[in-house]
């Protein structure tokens, strides 16, 4: 079968369904693997939580002591933000504009929204210089709500995160209900808690309720991605270049940009490993690189007002900071990730038939969400290596940061957990939405071939016709 | 120099981030099909949500504490 384009809306709901029947020998390598480095990752939290992040990093304290008081991990927390907010809005966008084409990605998009979110949280925990304390930011929320920025970020991050939760949960009620008999046995109490009381009159109605949940979620990314994470910046005041009224559109950009490469990325590792070829068809890739495309071109027109702006005649300290800012070579490497990828893709669209290719898509795809981190980790040392004003200034002349070796595994560490969050869940849920009609049709073929309610039943040979890796 | 401290937080968080929930919410309760069962449970849902929330982080921080000899 052509793989450009899915010749019918419906999908084989058991081909959707191996991966939760079946385990190969490369997933439990894969698993394997990512278990050495979750071991690597702990061993370094440990290391940091024993000596201290200030002694392990270098990273300053706000107000205590000098130095640049943030770096990775705080630029990784912004990433994973951003990364969060565009795989729910894809989500999001399927069920509200109805693009059904897109279906295939949607839950992946939302798992990815999940995990994404929970590792912006531990990148914050793991800044902190009391992370014992985290719990203080809940008990003192009521004080530090009127008055502090970060206190919206965890207000409007964890409401985002009860919607997200909210949306997954409500759309696999009536699937995970359908499916209990074909679903692995080892979870039967998670599926009890997601279908809790249901009943097949509620589906209606239900959809109607996801369809507000989307809207909201849908209207809270440029609220939050664009909202209170770049006001994070701008209103605490600390340096000149976090200043802007356009720093809210800029960064809702970025995120987007990345949120959409890890879809890609994401969606090319699933199809590859089941052979979902039909399902996760070409068509859906080339949209994504049309998107894509656009969004890095927005990314480097965001970047070029930002240099020119603060380069021709600006207040000197901004100026000061753009010449600082032009002086990095990480910046130049920003420029180069953009432009390549930009080349690229449009390249990729103008002769799809000569250039479009799913490899290099996927290499571009990670080009830029390592750009687009590279970016934001600049944006919030840069100002901060040479302050300009208090409460700065008050603490240290100039400042430097590079990221320690620590640094660099705790914020590896959280791709690797989102691939392990990954890997457990193909084992838990069906990765791609079936439809009322698609589990009509296994009813059907489960009746045909299994007449018993089996929970455990054996694929056989028709169940794809791709290889499949589990 | 100092910083003037400037309350607009409940403003910011109820006024204007809390908007799409609220029409969310009012979407729920007056689009068809009526059924007020299926409200309730998403509430429901997004309580115990919260509640994990809450209860996750009060669990992390007593963990942590166990490898902070601060």
């Amino acid at each position: 079968m052509s793989t450009d384009e899915r010749t019918t809306d419906e999908i084989d709901p058991q081909r959707v369904l191996h991966p939760l029947k079946n385990t190969s020998r490369r997933y439990y390598l894969l698993l394997a693997l990512l278990t050495v480095g979750l071991l690597i990752f702990l061993e370094a939290w440990i290391h940091q939580l024993t000596y201290g992040v200030s002694a392990v990093t270098g990273i300053g304290d706000w107000g205590i002591h000098g130095e640049v008081p943030w770096g990775l991990y705080i630029g990784a927390f912004v990433w994973w933000i951003g990364v969060a907010h565009g795989g729910i809005a894809i989500s999001a966008a399927v069920r509200v504009i109805d693009l059904e084409r897109y279906r295939p990605i949607a839950r992946i998009a939302e798992v990815l929204t999940v995990l994404a979110l929970g590792m912006a949280a531990l990148n914050i925990v793991l800044s902190m210089g009391r992370p014992d304390r985290v719990f203080n930011t809940i008990t003192q929320w009521p004080f530090t709500v009127h008055h502090s920025p970060l206190a919206w970020d965890i207000a409007v991050i964890s409401l985002y995160l009860v919607l997200t939760l909210t949306y997954m949960t409500l759309s696999l009620r009536a699937e995970i209900s359908r499916l209990n008999t074909h679903l692995p046995k080892w979870f039967k109490p998670l599926y009890a808690l997601i279908t809790l009381g249901y009943r097949p009159e509620e589906d209606e109605k239900v959809e109607h309720i996801l369809w507000w949940l989307a809207v909201a979620i849908l209207a809270l990314v440029p609220l939050l991605s664009g909202g209170v994470v770049p006001w994070l910046f701008s209103l605490i005041a600390a340096q000149p270049a976090w200043y802007g009224a356009a720093a809210g559109a800029a960064m809702l950009t970025e995120s987007i940009t990345s949120a959409l490469a890890l879809v890609v990325i994401m969606a090319a590792v699933f199809r590859y490993a089941y052979g979902w070829d039909d399902i996760i068809d070409d068509g859906i890739f080339r949209d994504m690189t049309i998107i894509l495309a656009f969004l890095a071109l927005a990314t480097i027109w965001f970047t070029m007002h930002d240099v020119l702006t603060g380069f021709y005649i600006a207040p000197a300290n901004i100026a000061a900071l753009t010449e600082g800012l032009l002086g990095l070579s990480y910046f130049w490497l920003a420029v180069g990730g953009l432009v390549i990828s930009v080349v690229v893709l449009f390249g990729m669209i103008g002769w799809p038939d000569h250039l479009f290719n799913l490899p290099v898509l996927v290499g571009i795809s990670g080009l830029l969400a390592i750009t687009i981190l590279n970016k934001k980790v600049m944006f919030v040392v840069e100002g901060l290596m040479y302050p300009t004003q208090p409460p700065l200034t008050n603490l240290y002349p100039t400042g430097g940061y590079s990221p320690s070796l620590v640094e660099w595994l705790l914020f590896l560490g959280t791709i690797l957990l989102v691939a392990l969050g990954f890997l457990f869940i193909t084992k838990i849920i069906p990765m791609v939405e079936l439809t009322e009609e698609e589990l009509k049709t296994m009813d059907t073929t489960t009746e045909h071939r299994h007449p018993a309610t089996s929970t455990d039943s054996e694929p056989t040979d028709t169940d794809s016709g791709q290889t499949e890796v589990g | 120099m100092g910083h003037e401290t400037i309350q607009i937080g409940l403003y910011v968080i109820f006024g204007i981030i809390m908007l799409p929930v609220y029409v969310m919410i009012l979407g729920w309760f007056l689009g068809k099909p009526r059924d007020f069962r299926s409200i309730a449970m998403t509430f429901g849902y997004m309580i115990a949500f919260v509640a994990a929330l809450v209860v996750g982080l009060a669990v992390l921080g007593a963990v942590i504490s166990f490898f902070t000899p601060y």
